[in-house]
């Protein structure tokens, strides 16, 4: 059975493999996306208007992530956390609304056949909230080492949809930037995530968001890339805490506006990274990095990446006001141009 | 798992929920609200397993004489709860007679009942829980997936199957059986509709009887979850119990009293309603918008929700439907104390107890008028008078009901099932009055006998028979272990107060009430862990009291003590005292020793009973060697051998016979050698002898001689942070030292004397330190700290001369802890 199962993996690798960058694919249109990431979904006045601008089209939101359970029963080995709460509203309606799964590989290479928990519980979830969607997408930081369990698992779940809804369910995976130095995962078509691309624990690091030096490595790997892809631009900021010994501490979504703060207490270094004044403790808050990405290098980065594969189809990461309303309508629009 | 460990672990699994599940998940204990607590006794957990042994017992009496008692009556239990779900049952004589007898009706029954269990069971409960996601609409979310329930497949066919049972069976009491099945499903996948619509549809046929309670339990929880709360209480008042959870707001009382005026329900709901109010108000304090500026700002909570209840209460005693009156008007008096309108309170109180009511209610006004009367700071002369008749009665009721062992240091653990929660509340208020009302009033006034009087009336009223038990083995002199009231031998471990006094619940209500002051001055301790039985007497607030106020009030309340009161309230108040004269005496002694007033000391010492020592705890400890006042302990534990260059030697004394008595004659004989001896250098070496001395007996290993806890850092930490107060007074300490040192540097001894001196006197020991950086790794963290240690001579010195005393060579660990921690 596995053996099957594996062989199936390969030739729909194959196929996968033999589509091009134009698949005559309804899915993979040139329309506006974005992505919706956490866990309550509600929209303000600033991200209708958003979404009514922009023409945006199709919703990736985050429906749970899978995670190992440990500690749980036996029976119970992963399970789904942070699960969104969608509206009751018909708010969701008017747009193509793509589930996405996050996956850690841990979960994919330890634990086998939650594929029908997962397929099922999707299924419920369109259910309860009256989407009727055509696709699902996987997210997983795969690796060398994961890749084959996530190819598999890729294989698995798309026949476990078709049980559940009835009809065939598109399959569509994230695709990290050092994942496209590996052959691609047997899907649809994948979103080249061109963002997270720096170490964001180090020191050194300028901005982990998105550094057109940390994408150049791999862009010469999109023109044989033998997948569809849409791009994921960062819409997104956070800022990262180092201690005294410039030793990683904690990553803060939260927003600050640590220019206004008391320069007595903080000042300002180069490269958004802000230094707490005074004698802390080794291991106390130290230093600050204040990571947000210019609109030049979002563009910059997404130039970079359609010189070696050509236009793609955009997708912003993430719908949120707070985030978005950083940039102006024209550079809103131009990422999606 | 291999299939036979999944059967065992099903059938496990099946009995705890054929137990458990016949009856609403528990809902959580009473919360310990200091205030308007009417009485019910009400603990949910005991309720709901009297409800299910009741049930259970009915089940298996049905099904007994189904059989015509042919099996017997442990085999037909074992088959309802344990066997029904195995794949083959005919080894069970229950089943076997039913097959055999052709009772067809049963067998179906039993059929139908594996077969919806099993799969109920595989698919509700078993192997897909967290992935469970209801495809109903309308229903609420979870918001944690640990607390999901169960999984619904096929359910709906479950219960397809279970209500075609109950239409089409003849007999009524197995058609029940099938309801109460049918609805239990509903509950645990949250149809809580389809569970409300089956009983409304088929309960009415339902006899009385525990099935039927069984059935009214799911049919109550089914409506509380779909927001009919009005509905649940008084479906849940119907079987006796009174649901907590529910939110008994002003319109759900109004609606169960549209339905029901004179429900015995409404004590139940008027106290949740009072106290969920009270909670509200405590909760204010820790929202965003709480101005800690405004003291009273946590006082009031929504004022229209009292306003709202005001206006019901009033409607319902004009009414005059409803037989408790006096329960609305009560109420209406505890939220105009809550929202800090005290006069309006004691008019409403007044107001109340003049009216027609329940006995609880009219207990409870008495009770209410207390904690009023007691935090009324418009009296003085008349304060004790008013409060002494509810009192009285409150002591007597307490005395009459006894003060369970568990109850200081279990609130928020588990409660045992027999708790009697009206005498809780009896407690809870006495403590309340006392502590918020009298000892606050009594402060304000500077009348600290009077806190004391009041102090010892409560802890002698509130002695339980634990703590009658170690006062008696203190009394016999066998502190040091007895046999607890399990018969297990318990072990008294020798310095240590009690540490249970309070709970932590009680000091963040006190703190937030502004009285944490008294019990911060107080010394009084959170309740912990009681791996070690202590001694009552030295475990008291009472004696926190004694042991932190100054020598005088302590006098003074000894006089009042004796005079027996002049009035019918103090009369009272002191003749629940505790009146062993050695006790006071000797504390009085301890308190002057810590102000170096032997002569003093002496004076009540010699008042003590000879043996009174044996009988304190603290009593190892004086005796304990390296416990010495005099040996020097930051250079060896051990100092027999010490004279101090002096012609007698304090700590071969001291060791003849270990004593306060003992230490405050030695300490008188090295004072006057250091004054007036006519040899400087024996004046010197005296001073140093005293300085030790002092400082050992104080915040050194010695601490014992003047202290009942762990030197200062007992007596004057509180809670384990230090404060202002630690500081000064370790302070103060160090500068009486430094002053006996001063005299003893002025004679220029050779140069190990003049170093001891430094390395004792506070600012000397700066210049014989230095700096080291030391690394200590804890967990994943590695901290790099810098350390003060003595400088590399003084410490060579010091090694070697701890060799001179019959003492192992300090390694450096040993010898740190013993410079560091004397």
């Amino acid at each position: 059975m596995r053996k099957t199962i594996l062989m199936c993996a390969a030739a729909l690798l194959c196929l996968c493999g033999c589509r091009h960058k134009n698949p005559n694919n309804k899915l993979y249109s040139g329309e506006n996306s974005v992505y919706y990431w956490q866990t309550w979904y509600s929209t303000n006045d600033y991200e209708k208007r958003f979404l009514a601008d922009h023409d945006i089209q199709t919703m990736y939101i985050r429906f749970f992530d899978v995670e190992p359970n440990h500690g749980w029963n036996d029976h119970d080995k992963c399970r789904p956390v942070a699960t969104i709460t969608l509206p009751d509203d018909e708010s969701l309606s008017r747009f193509n609304v793509v589930p996405v799964v996050f996956i850690t590989p841990e979960v994919i290479v330890e634990y086998e056949s939650f594929t029908d928990h997962l397929a099922h519980r999707i299924h419920a979830m369109c259910v309860k909230n009256h989407l009727d969607i055509k696709e699902v997408q996987f997210d997983c930081d795969w690796t060398t080492s994961t890749r084959e369990a996530y190819f598999q698992f890729l294989v698995e779940v798309r026949e476990a949809l078709k049980k559940y809804f009835g009809k065939d369910i598109a399959v569509s995976s994230t695709i990290r930037l050092h994942q496209l130095a590996q052959a691609p995962p047997a899907v649809d078509y994948g979103v080249l995530m061109c963002y997270n691309t720096g170490d964001f624990k180090d020191f050194n690091t300028r901005n982990a968001i998105l550094d057109t030096k940390d994408v150049q490595p791999y862009v010469k790997y999109l023109k044989h890339y033998k997948l569809p892809l849409k791009l994921a631009l960062p819409a997104y900021s956070w800022t990262v805490e180092f201690d005294a010994k410039k030793s990683f501490l904690r990553l803060n979504r939260f927003q600050n506006d640590y220019d206004n703060y008391d320069s007595t207490m903080l000042k300002k270094l180069d490269n958004g990274m802000y230094e707490i004044l005074g004698e802390v403790p080794d291991n106390a808050l130290k230093y600050i990095r204040h990571e947000v990405v210019s609109a030049k290098t979002i563009l910059e980065a997404k130039d970079l990446v359609e010189q070696h594969y050509g236009k793609m189809p955009i997708v912003l990461y993430h719908l949120d006001s707070v985030q978005l309303s950083k940039y102006n309508d024209d550079e809103l629009k131009a990422f999606f141009d | 798992m291999n299939s036979r460990l999944f059967l065992i672990s099903g059938i496990l699994l099946v009995g705890s929920l054929t137990a458990a599940a016949c009856g609403e998940p528990s809902p959580i204990e009473p919360q310990w609200h200091w205030f308007f607590y009417t009485g019910h006794n009400c603990p949910a957990m005991e309720w709901q397993q009297k409800l299910n042994l009741a049930f259970r017992e009915e089940n298996i009496t049905f099904w007994h004489n189904r059989v015509k008692k042919t099996v017997s009556r442990k085999e037909v239990e074992k088959a309802l709860y344990d066997v029904y779900l195995l794949n083959d049952q005919t080894n069970n004589k229950f089943f076997r007679y039913l097959y055999d007898h052709h009772d067809t009706e049963a067998v179906r029954y039993w059929t139908l009942l594996k077969t919806t269990d099993t799969a109920y069971i595989h698919q509700a409960v078993w192997e897909q829980s967290v992935w469970y996601y209801s495809e109903k609409t309308g229903e609420r979310y979870w918001f944690d997936e640990d607390d999901l329930p169960p999984y619904d497949l096929s359910i709906s066919q479950v219960k397809a199957m279970n209500e075609s049972a109950i239409r089409s069976c003849t007999n009524p009491d197995l058609r029940n059986r099938f309801l109460l099945q049918v609805m239990r499903k509903c509950f645990y996948v949250n149809d809580y509709q389809g569970c409300i619509i089956l009983w409304e549809r088929y309960g009415e046929r339902v006899p009385e009887s525990g099935l039927r309670k069984q059935c009214l339990n799911y049919y109550a929880g089914a409506l509380r979850r779909v927001d009919r709360d009005a509905e649940a209480a008084i479906v849940y008042a119907s079987i006796g119990f009174y649901d907590p959870r529910l939110h008994y707001d002003v319109e759900v009382l109004r609606k169960i009293y549209e339905k029901e005026p004179d429900s015995k329900a409404f004590e139940f709901m008027v106290q949740e309603f009072v106290n969920n109010y009270f909670d509200q108000s405590r909760r204010k304090r820790y929202s965003p918008d709480f101005d800690f500026s405004d003291p009273a700002g946590y006082r009031i909570p929504d004022t229209r929700k009292s306003e709202a209840f005001n206006a019901l209460a009033d409607e319902i005693v004009r009414d005059g439907k409803n037989r408790n009156p006096a329960l609305w008007v009560s109420a209406k008096a505890a939220l105009a104390y809550i929202n800090g309108e005290t006069d309006s309170a004691l008019r409403l109180i007044t107001e109340a107890n003049r009216l027609r009511g329940s006995d609880a209610v009219k207990d409870n006004i008495r009770m209410m008028r207390l904690v009023f009367n007691s935090t009324r700071n418009d009296i003085d002369a008349k304060y004790e008078t008013l409060l002494l008749p509810d009192l009285q009665w409150l002591v007597r009721t307490i005395e009459k009901e006894g003060v369970p062992c568990w109850w200081e240091y279990d609130i928020g653990a588990a409660i045992p099932e027999d708790t009697n929660f009206t005498a809780l509340h009896h407690i809870k208020i006495l403590r309340r009055t006392i502590l918020l009302g009298v000892i606050p009033h009594f402060e304000r006034r500077g009348m600290a006998f009077k806190s004391m009087a009041y102090l010892n009336l409560y802890e002698e009223v509130m002695m339980n028979n634990d703590d009658k038990k170690e006062r008696e083995f203190a009394r016999r002199g066998l502190l040091r272990e007895g046999l607890n009231q399990d018969g297990y031998t318990v072990y008294f471990h020798p310095p240590f107060y009690r540490e249970v006094v309070l709970t932590e619940s009680d000091f963040d209500y006190l703190h937030e009430h502004d009285y944490g002051t008294l019990l911060a001055t107080r010394n009084v301790q959170v309740a912990d862990s009681i791996s070690w039985r202590k001694s009552f007497d030295y475990g008291t607030m009472f004696f926190s009291y004694m042991d932190t106020t100054s020598i005088a009030n302590v006098r003074q309340y000894l006089r009042f003590m004796r005079s027996g009161g002049r009035t019918a309230a103090e009369k009272f108040v002191l003749r629940h005292s505790y009146r062993d004269p050695s006790f006071y005496n000797e504390l009085i002694a301890t308190k002057y020793m810590r102000l170096e007033h032997y002569d003093s000391a002496l004076v009540y010492l010699r008042k003590m009973s000879p043996d009174f020592p044996k009988k304190q705890n603290i009593a190892d400890y004086i005796g304990t060697e390296h416990r010495n006042p005099f040996a020097e302990g930051w250079i060896t534990r051990k100092l027999n051998k010490a004279t101090f260059g002096l012609p007698f030697n304090p700590a071969a004394e001291y060791d003849k016979k270990p004593s306060k008595a003992t230490f405050c004659q030695l300490m008188l004989r090295l004072r006057k050698m250091a004054e007036t001896d006519s040899s400087a250098e024996m004046r010197a070496k005296a001073a140093y002898a005293y300085a030790v001395g002092l400082f050992r007996s104080t915040i050194g290993n010695a601490w014992a001689l003047c202290y009942y806890e762990n030197g200062w850092n007992y007596s004057y930490h509180n809670f384990g942070e230090e404060s202002d107060d630690d500081q000064s007074i370790e302070a103060d300490v160090h500068r009486r030292v430094d002053a006996w040192l001063d005299k003893a540097l002025q004679y220029n001894g050779d140069y190990v004397f003049t170093t001891k001196c430094k390395v004792l006197h506070s600012r000397e020991r700066k210049a014989l330190e230095h700096e080291v950086k030391k690394t200590v790794t804890w967990g994943s963290y590695t901290y790099t700290s810098t350390e003060k240690e003595f400088i590399p001579e003084v410490r060579e010195l010091l090694c070697d001369r701890a060799s001179d005393y019959d003492y192992s060579p300090l390694c450096s660990e040993e010898w740190r802890e013993s410079v560091w921690h004397y």
